[in-house]
């Protein structure tokens, strides 16, 4: 059985300009799976972003189910979407968005600060193992090394003691993207691949179980662009942490193992498999149809990863830079 | 809330020092003008109040009239030097200490070695010295034998004797007032102030009784008694039963000698300082408290300018709302954040506001008017300022809700399109 961290079914979105309607999204049913690296391209205007808004919890679709690792996000109200954006994803967007005036390690601070909720969130994950509960019984940690998990306690340890242990996490991340020699810089003091850095640390910090980049690159050159996405698939492949993004170069969007093409707010397309392997399998027919319910009954905080995920599982406890 | 909070709106509002400073300026204004203007009506009570205590709280004056000034009434019968003596009665069971008169008293012009003020001249008995708490500063005061001989002696107010005396030793010189020549026997100490109840004795010279009677007023009354302004009655303490005690009797035998029937009321007043101080500082706290309102005007004026520029502050960073909206922030977040930013703005003011206030307070202090050369006496009490700087948050949080909650409010996607 594989596990879902995302499943929506007929995602609707329509805005009204003028008397005439755009229908943005226009039934999309996507289920993504827990590790999974997925690219989104179409046309401009095909209503990317527009999911990826809605996936993010940003925003919330006219009509359609959407459960986001077992939750129906549709039932929660504004404050219970706060903590899901802040515990669960990681948005990294096309403009950076980082705040003006302040400095690089503040910016990864972020987060932390309002994710108060955030401290329970570790120990959940680790007391089964620690406890010796049997991995096959879907309770599994999210696939933790021995040393990613002591890691772990000592993180939850620092976040108890306050500002210190979020300075730390925050370091760590900054770490995690390269930036160790830049914390104190500000937007202004930082060059643009820098600062999409800094916003991918940002999202990183609160090991978020989802990363949903809006053309990370766009604003890029081709050679920073390079740097960056290498940067995300290895959050991908070394941490397990299931990476969606938009992208419109072809070529980008081939070293993933799926991607959706869209198409007037809908899935047109969606190809799947080990491009850089050559191996791919048109799977556009799949796309339309309604997710499983079967699969959502585990709808707690922690869903079993049951040791499917794609990822190496061989894992460093840190991306190399 | 917490210190991440507060430094995230200091560093906010540190980013636009000119419009910080302009808005901090507004509420600097509205709370230095409520203290200002506070701190002269908290002045102006103390200072009466503390005459008014300086009299004696163990005293019941009374005077002529009716209490409650019921209308349509034969006009109240004189108070008379015959019903002073009267009361004397009530000191033979200890509860009244001593009673005092003043009467047949004028303003008069008066010369003494070339020197001449216009003083008024009071005729006292010899218990009124120490009854209204007045203190010799050197001299004799105004003996028994003085008013029974009707003596032509008196005892000079501080101001009175430094006017004729500006350089002499005034006692036992001659003042000439119409047609009396009195000898100087005393001198009071400086009182101050207006005196407590009626005129001060500064301005005036006190003689005998018996001797005004005589010589600056023969008046009688219908019954042929001998008016007075007003009988003091010294008790002899200031505890609550003594002052009814001492306030019943003097009833009882003054209804009997004015013959007054049973179902009538009073023809006199009966007052205790005590009641006159609460009566006064009631009167006088709510003056200085719409004092404080006129000026707490100017702080509605200051708390509108924290809004203004809290809704521009809002605008201005939409998309950093939104960002922080995208990352996790809760309205209860963004609320509470523009909140902070705007109660630091108003506290800081009402205390920036409060120092300056004390300031001009302080100045008021100094300025003399009036004829006296005397300078309005100003207080910041300690009310004074809790009430101002809770004025000042409270002013922060009422103007500075309605931006927060827009702020908190807003839609994250849309905030993060905003340009
Ligand atoms: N707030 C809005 N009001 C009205 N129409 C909107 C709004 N947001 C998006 N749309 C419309 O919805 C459609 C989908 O927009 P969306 O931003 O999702 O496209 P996209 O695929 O991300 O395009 P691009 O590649 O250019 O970023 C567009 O036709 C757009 O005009
Ligand atoms: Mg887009």
């Amino acid at each position: 059985m594989r596990d879902s961290v995302i499943e929506t079914s007929d995602l609707r979105k329509t805005y009204v300009m003028g008397g005439s309607e755009i229908h943005a999204l226009d039934g999309v049913s996507l289920n993504v799976e827990r590790g999974d690296l997925l690219a989104i391209t179409g046309p401009s205007g095909s209503g990317k972003s527009t999911l990826m808004n809605i996936l993010g919890c940003l925003d919330r679709p006219d009509d359609g189910d959407y459960l986001l690792d077992g939750e129906d996000v549709a039932t929660l109200d504004d404050n219970r979407l706060a903590e899901i954006r802040n515990r669960k994803i990681g948005f990294v967007f096309q403009s950076f968005n980082l705040l003006p005036r302040v400095s690089a390690l503040e910016q990864v601070e972020l987060p932390l600060l309002y994710g108060g909720g955030n401290r329970q969130k570790r120990p959940a994950k680790s007391a089964p193992a620690a406890a010796g509960a049997p991995v096959g019984a879907g309770k599994a940690p999210n696939e933790l090394s021995d040393a990613e998990q002591r890691a772990g306690v000592a993180r939850d340890l620092m976040l108890q003691k306050g500002g210190a242990g979020w300075r730390d996490r925050a370091r760590e991340a900054l770490i995690a993207v390269g930036l160790e020699d830049r914390m104190s810089h500000k937007p202004t003091e930082l060059s643009g691949g820098q600062q999409q850095r800094v916003a991918i640390a940002r999202a990183l910090v609160t090991d978020p179980a989802i990363i949903l980049a809006d053309e990370p690159t766009g604003n890029l050159d081709s050679r920073t662009s390079e740097e960056l996405m290498a940067l995300l698939l290895r959050l991908n492949a070394d941490r397990g942490i299931t990476v969606l993004f938009i992208t419109h170069e072809e070529e980008i969007a081939r070293r993933t193992n799926r991607i959706i093409r869209m198409r007037d707010g809908r899935i047109a397309d969606e190809e799947r498999g080990d491009f850089a392997g050559g191996e791919s399998s048109n799977s556009g027919a799949e796309a339309g149809q309604a997710p499983s319910e079967s699969s959502i009954d585990d709808g707690e905080e922690t869903p079993s990863q049951a040791g499917s995920s794609p990822a190496t599982p061989a894992r460093s406890s840190e991306v190399a830079p | 809330m917490n210190f991440a909070t507060l430094k995230v709106a200091i560093s906010a509002l540190a980013a636009n020092k000119l419009r910080t400073s302009l808005t901090l300026l507004g509420m600097i204004i509205g709370v230095a003008s409520v203290t200002a203007l506070m701190s002269i009506g908290r002045g102006v009570e103390r200072q009466i109040t503390t005459e008014l205590q300086a009299a004696g709280t163990n005293v019941l004056f009374i005077f002529s009239g009716r209490p409650g000034g019921s209308p349509s009434e034969e006009p109240p019968q004189q108070l008379t030097y015959e019903d002073a003596l009267a009361l004397e009665e009530l000191t033979w069971d200890g509860t009244v200490v001593g009673v005092a008169a003043e009467g047949s008293s004028r303003s008069l012009s008066v010369v003494a070695q070339g020197n001449d003020t216009h003083v008024s001249v009071q005729g006292v008995t010899a218990s009124y010295i120490s009854v209204n708490n007045l203190t010799l500063a050197y001299g004799q005061p105004i003996s028994e034998i003085d008013v029974d001989s009707r003596a032509s002696v008196a005892v000079l107010g501080s101001k009175a004797a430094a006017d004729l005396f500006p350089d002499d030793d005034p006692i036992d010189q001659t003042v000439r007032a119409e047609n009396l020549r009195l000898r100087v026997i005393g001198v009071l100490e400086e009182q101050g102030g207006s005196g407590g109840f009626g005129n001060s004795s500064d301005n005036a010279i006190l003689i005998p009784i018996t001797t005004a009677q005589a010589r600056l007023s023969r008046w009688v009354t219908a019954r042929g008694e001998r008016p007075v302004n007003s009988i003091s009655i010294e008790l002899l303490d200031e505890q609550e039963e003594t002052i009814d005690a001492g306030a019943a009797g003097i009833r009882q035998i003054l209804r009997e000698r004015h013959e007054i029937p049973e179902e009538a009321d009073d023809d006199f007043i009966i007052m205790s300082p005590k009641d006159l101080i609460e009566a006064v500082s009631a009167a006088l706290g709510v003056f200085t408290l719409f004092l404080g309102a006129i000026a707490g005007i100017s702080l509605l004026v200051g708390g509108i300018g924290i809004m203004n520029i809290m809704l521009v502050s809002v605008t201005e960073r939409t998309r950093e709302i939104g960002i922080r909206k995208a990352v996790g922030a809760k309205r209860r977040d963004i609320l509470i954040q523009f909140l902070v930013e705007s109660v630091v703005v108003s506290v800081l003011g009402g205390v920036l506001g409060i120092l300056l206030g004390t300031l001009i307070s302080f100045g008021i202090a100094q300025i003399p008017f009036g004829g006296d050369g005397e300078s309005l006496q100003t207080a910041v009490t300690l009310d004074i300022i809790f009430l101002a700087v809770s004025v000042a948050a409270s002013v922060g949080i009422f103007f500075g809700i309605y931006p927060a909650n827009r702020a908190a409010r807003l839609d994250p996607i849309q905030a993060l399109r905003y340009e």
